[in-house]
């Protein structure tokens, strides 16, 4: 079957299977910063935004995502002007292996466009369907931080 | 090379003649059909254009509409009604990613062992509004004693009558945040000074799914809050559980009725027990 999405602002038609994924289909499709970790919604190592939402990727069929704004990390900063969020987890020390680290930005992001000045409990809420083996949270809590106050002085 | 068909309806009527075809069946978001897998199957409805994502409050009546998600459900009851249990059990439920992909309907169609929908439902005495072949109304009970009810039928929403103004208690058993529960209690009570107006208790995750306290309820309600400690609160909150990943039947049992006592003792007493 084939169907249209808008990935990071970008109109895009794609074919894929009926039951493909939404994580299969970005994958196939040239979105590799997209992370394939545990496939069953446990490790949120595939989120991306969907309709301004946090979802897994790998429990979305694709097909039930046509029409809808898609927003991977790579739609949110470049090397040359990353977004707050992102230079807030460089600077922490936010990251280690990296391989959670798109997706954790994406959830972090989703939490500061409804919530800019988040407590850490709503910090952690947000963050729960986000794994990382790496850093124990202690830094990745505090990028969040850092770049929700970075984001309230620019408005 | 999967087969099935996707359908996407704009009317419940289009969505219902679908849904009558063997072996079609609705997605409203979720995951229970990733998991279990769909290449059984012909076809699957897309609910996301029936309009069915409302939550309303009419005389005292909350209308969650079946494509709600968990949370859509508890970020609108955090803001409008924070003591609902609803709002409390949902915003507690799996992961952010996957409250926003859980919906009240699809919920209520698989009700999973590990539901944090089932309890309040049980506790509010809500409802499920059906279209299609069976529709009509149902209450719980009669919706977990028939799955046929399913067949040809869309389930259009989910009725809460007289959910706010109660003092409640949700508990999920958890090893760790994220965790399926093992069990839920939940618990509402009214109080007037030191008298119980009324409670009402429910478990899910045992063997019969759900089950309301009702020996429990009868003995505290429109009594003294001090009954709490004279009657044997664990000898009518003990259910029978199956083994789990989490704890023997035994154990399960225990903790149950463990945990349905410190709830009791929190809403009746304002006891805060930690784990």
């Amino acid at each position: 079957m084939k169907g249209s999405f808008v990935v990071n602002g970008r109109s895009v038609e794609w074919s894929f299977e009926p039951d493909a994924t939404l994580l299969d289909v970005l994958r196939d499709n040239g979105h590799p910063e997209v992370h394939r970790g545990c496939d069953e919604g446990s490790c949120g190592a595939c989120s991306v935004l969907l309709d301004g939402k946090l979802v897994n990727s790998c429990q979305v069929f694709a097909a039930s995502s046509t029409g809808k704004d898609i927003l991977t990390i790579a739609g949110i900063g470049t090397i040359h002007e990353p977004h707050p969020l992102q230079t807030a987890f460089v600077e922490t020390g936010a990251i280690q292996c990296g391989f959670c680290t798109p997706a954790m930005i994406l959830a972090a992001l989703a939490l500061l466009r409804k919530n800019p000045n988040p407590t850490d409990e709503a910090i952690r809420s947000a963050l729960d369907g986000n794994y990382c083996r790496c850093t124990g949270y202690v830094k990745i809590i505090e990028a969040v931080r850092l770049a929700s106050r970075r984001m309230s002085a620019h408005d | 090379m999967s087969t099935v068909q996707w359908y996407f309806p704009d009317t419940i009527d289009e969505a219902i003649m679908y849904l009558g075809r063997e072996k079609v069946v609705p997605h409203g978001g979720g995951t229970s059909l990733l998991k279990s897998g769909i290449a059984s199957l012909n076809g699957l409805v897309d609910l996301s254009r029936l309009g069915l994502d409302s939550l309303k409050m009419d005389k005292g009546i909350l209308e969650t509409g079946a494509s709600l998600t968990y949370g859509e459900i508890a970020d609108s009851l955090a803001n409008l009604h924070p003591d609902c249990i609803l709002g409390k059990a949902l915003g507690a439920a799996a992961s952010t990613p996957m409250r926003n992909r859980i919906t009240a309907g699809g919920s209520a169609s698989v009700f999973p062992l590990w539901s944090d929908l089932i309890g309040p439902m049980a506790v509010l005495n809500a409802s499920i509004c059906v279209e299609g072949k069976n529709a009509g109304t149902y209450d719980l009970n009669s919706w977990l004693a028939d799955r046929s009810l399913q067949q040809g039928s869309l389930i259009i929403s989910l009725f809460y009558p007289d959910p706010v103004d109660w003092i409640s208690y949700y508990h999920r058993e958890t090893r760790v945040g994220f965790d399926y529960p093992s069990f839920t209690v939940s618990i509402l009570a009214r109080k007037n000074g030191s008298r119980v107006e009324k409670v009402r208790v429910a478990v899910s995750g045992g063997l019969d799914r759900v089950r309301r306290l009702g020996e429990l309820e009868e003995k505290l309600s429109g009594g003294d809050v001090s009954a709490v400690d004279k009657i044997d609160v664990k000898r009518m909150a003990t259910m029978e559980f199956g083994r789990k990943p989490s704890g023997s039947p035994e154990y399960l049992s225990e903790m149950a009725a463990l945990q349905v006592e410190r709830g009791l003792r929190t809403v009746l007493l304002g006891e805060v027990v930690s784990r």
